[in-house]
This record gives C-alpha cells, structure tokens and sequence, in this order.
C-alpha cells in the first residue's frame, strides 16, 4: 500500500481555522454525510488509507504539511485520530 | 510616426490592489499540494458561480435566485454555513456554498490569478448578513477588503451585515 502523506493537509485544512484543536471530538454527522458527495470511493479509500498512515506514525511530521498551523505534533496526531475514527464509523461495513 | 505621449492610457482594472495566491499551492490544480487535483473554472465555468445584486440590494445566484448559505458545507472542511467567494479586478463576484477542501478552493474561481479580495459571505434568502477575509489561498489584507465592502456598497447592497476583518 502506498500512501499519499501530503493527503493529509485535507482534513488538515480545518485546522487553519480551528481555534480549539482539544476541544474537537469528531466530525459532524451532516459532515459524514458529505463525503461520498464531495469524494469518489477511490478519493475517501485513499484518504482513509493516509489516516491510518497518521495514527500508526505518531512522530512523523505532520506540522512540515502545514507549518503555520498553531499546534504541536502531538495535537495534529490527536485530531487525525479523531478524524479516521469518525470517517471509519460513517463507512459501510 | 506615433506620439507615445498622445496615446490613451492603457485600460486599468477599477479594483486594482490583488492579492496573489500563496506560492505553497501552485500546482494544486495537478494535485501537487493536496494529492487531489483542485478545479481551476474556466471563463465559461465561471459563470455558474457568479453573483450579482438586483435593485432590491439582495445577492442572487447564476440562476437568478436568491443567494443563500445556509447549506454550505463541506465534509472535511468547517461547519461554518457559509460560502466562499473572491472578487476579481473587475469587481464581479463569485461564490460557492460546494467547497469540497482538495477540490475546491478561492483559487478555483478564476483559475489560480490573483483576486481582489477572498473571503466568505453569510447570505440568508439574498440578504447578506456577515462577510469574513477568511481564505488560506489568499490572506486578503483590510484595503482589499474595503474595495470589496465599497463595491458591494456600489452595487446597491442594503443590509446591514457583520463584517470580521482582515489583520493586516
């Protein structure tokens, strides 16, 4: 499996206007509804795909996608996390 | 023989201070930036997004219906019932609630070039109720965004609306 990391800065992009980055917990439902209108099965298999690649490398260096962020690494990691795990809980088993 | 000096000069956009796109997403249309490819609108694609304000001072769609916002949405991007719009040199609009984050973007409208001003608008049934300088493609400074609060203005805009502005 090769993955895109750069597919992260996605859902990264949210953080760029997020001012509590603790505080977030999962996306919204009417969110999770987006998706298979905003991406292609391909587009959301790639995605989750990058995700996982997030939660399963804590330290790779998530702040160098999007270096302006106003987070720690160990937040970007947190709220990936929490990202996969509510598209996970919105794709078909 | 020609005069250089009796030439007319050259024609000058009316909203002339753009801000450029950040150079961190050239090739985002190639997928470069985001790994998937961000779509760049054509003239003719463009003129679905367009807005424009009728004599009764409210925002109407490419369809020529009332603008609204209230489902704008994107799946991985912020819940923030708003649209993102920039507006060009020429002082038209363009607008999109569908603002999937990877596909489309402020750069998206015209292609990439520079903008007069990027933000977001909160429109309810026409009426504009709210307009931010958010936009990470482009980081709008507060004198293109009273070109664009003058223009609005210009263009019969008559609700009073909540404006955040720019830092710079």
């Amino acid at each position: 499996m090769t993955v895109e990391p750069k597919l992260l800065r996605v859902p990264m992009y949210a953080l760029s206007r997020m001012n509590d980055i603790e505080a977030f917990v999962c996306l919204a439902p009417e969110q999770l509804g987006r998706l298979s209108v905003d991406y292609t099965p391909r587009e959301v298999s790639d995605l989750v795909d990058a995700l996982q690649f997030a939660r399963d490398n804590p330290t790779y260096d998530f702040l160098a996608l999007q270096p302006e962020l106003p987070f720690s690494n160990a937040q970007i990691h947190r709220y990936l996390c929490a990202v996969l795990r509510s598209v996970e809980s919105a794709l078909p088993r | 023989m020609i005069n250089l000096a009796d030439l007319p000069p050259p024609p000058t956009a009316p909203y002339p201070d753009v801000a450029r796109m950040l150079d961190q997403y050239r090739g985002e249309e190639r997928g470069l930036y985001f790994g998937t490819a961000v779509k760049y609108l054509n003239e003719t694609e463009r003129l679905a997004y367009k807005i424009t304000v009728k004599e009764d001072g409210k925002l109407y769609d490419a369809q020529g219906q009332l603008f609204d916002t209230a489902h704008a949405l994107s799946a991985l991007g912020s819940v923030s019932g708003k649209a993102i719009f920039v507006m060009d040199s020429e002082g038209n609009f363009y607008a999109s609630n569908h603002q999937p984050v990877g596909k489309f973007h402020h750069s998206s409208f015209l292609a990439g070039d520079s903008v007069a001003f990027a933000g977001e608008l909160d429109v309810c049934a026409g009426e504009l109720r709210e307009l931010t300088p958010r936009s990470g493609h482009y980081r709008p400074t507060s004198a293109q965004q009273t070109q664009a609060l003058n223009r609005l203005s210009a263009l019969g805009v008559k609700s009073e609306f909540k404006v955040e502005w720019a830092q710079s």
